[in-house]
């Protein structure tokens, strides 16, 4: 009897001894691990055209080929997000404001990861220049239209 | 107030042309009819004017910023067909040269702002004018930018539920009209409000100088 109760006790102990030998294991299973990486990463900034910060608005970042976001979150406070693309190819970034406000940037990215050529339009510091352009094309296209419209009434009596 | 391409959904933007396409040909004719040269260049100093107002970002609470629309003025001088036109070419040359708006959305732009926008302004100021013309020009400036801000704002507030991923996510904008519409029609009500002063100081200048085109 006595030895069949040592024989229970080694069992008893044996499992105890397993159960701490197992319990780091479950204890790393839900822990979060870190590590800082040194690397490249695209930044992008937003900006109105006023030069004011598009900031902790919600954008999304599409890998070559997939509609899944890659990775998805807000902008920080400066209007910046960050990403490092794993593969070459058109990565497309969009973002959103909620009154309407909007961008959707491909961006062409190298085997590196560098950003090689970009869509869209240009920065925001060129703004001004391009309405200035803008209100060239319209005031051209105005004046063809008075210079067709001379050419037609004087060719109009002969 | 422009939507960019790649907010909304072609199920949005193509019925919007086959809608806007037939109304850009009556406008044609419509301007081919009356247009005449004296009309032609007060008609290109303010569409070029609209341009500029609608360029022009103004910043406003909460971190965003917005800009005039211009279409009321053209709509009260020139009427609400070639206004839509003109304005149209606006929204070519802001989404083509500027990088504000877009092609795909070009037909929802153009009917909210420019057609609905501009039929909201001479409207109502055929209706309120007998209160007197500067009330009926301020009103009727003020709810035609709050008329195309409301469309839009559903046009864009709709898109989670026209497009949605496999997953159910939303493919095009995100945000629901609860968001959108406050998100617009607050700050453009402050945005009307401006430029409805500005167009009542334009449209006196207009109407002494005899320029209006619209009967009455």
């Amino acid at each position: 009897m006595d030895e069949r109760n040592c024989r229970i006790g080694r069992g008893h102990a044996l499992c105890v001894a397993l159960l701490l030998l197992l319990l780091p294991v479950a204890g790393h299973a839900h822990a979060l691990l870190h590590e800082v990486v040194e690397g490249e990463a695209v930044i992008l900034r937003f900006t109105f055209p006023d030069a004011q910060v598009v900031g902790f608005e919600p954008y999304e970042v599409l890998a070559p080929g997939v509609e899944i976001p890659f990775q998805s979150g807000r902008v920080n406070a400066l209007g910046e997000l960050s990403f490092r693309p794993d593969r070459p190819g058109t990565w497309r970034v969009r973002l959103f404001t909620a009154d309407g406000h909007g961008a959707e940037i491909d961006l062409e990215v190298d085997e590196a990861g560098s950003v090689m050529r970009r869509g869209h339009h240009g920065g925001p510091h060129n703004y001004w220049l391009r309405v200035l352009a803008a209100l060239g094309y319209l005031l051209g296209a105005f004046g063809l239209l008075v210079i067709w419209r001379g050419r037609r009434a004087r060719a109009g009596p002969g | 107030m422009h939507i960019p391409d790649g907010l909304i959904s072609p199920q949005t933007y193509l019925p919007a042309l086959v809608i806007a396409a037939p109304l850009w040909l009556v406008a044609r004719r419509r301007l081919q009819a009356r247009l005449g040269d004296e009309m032609l260049s007060r008609l290109t100093v303010l569409t070029a004017l609209a341009l500029l107002l609608s360029t022009l970002m103004l910043p406003l609470p909460g971190g965003t910023s917005g800009h005039a629309v211009g279409v009321g003025l053209l709509a009260l001088v020139f009427g609400p067909w070639i206004a839509f036109l003109a304005y149209s070419l606006v929204l070519l040359l802001q989404a083509v040269v500027v990088g504000a708006g877009g092609i795909t959305a070009l037909p929802v732009n153009a009917l909210a702002m420019g057609f609905v926008g501009g039929w909201t302004t001479v409207l109502l100021f055929a209706a309120l004018r007998r209160f007197g013309e500067g009330p009926a020009v301020a009103i009727a400036v003020w709810c035609g930018v709050m008329s195309a801000a409301l469309l839009l704002a559903l046009v864009l507030g709709l898109q989670p539920w026209i497009a949605q991923g496999p997953d159910g996510t939303p493919r095009f904008f995100p945000f629901g009209p609860a968001v959108t519409i406050p998100a617009l029609l607050l700050p453009h009500a402050l945005i009307g409000a401006g430029e409805a002063a500005l167009t009542l100081l334009v449209f006196r200048h207009a109407r002494r100088r005899r320029w209006l085109e619209v009967p009455g």
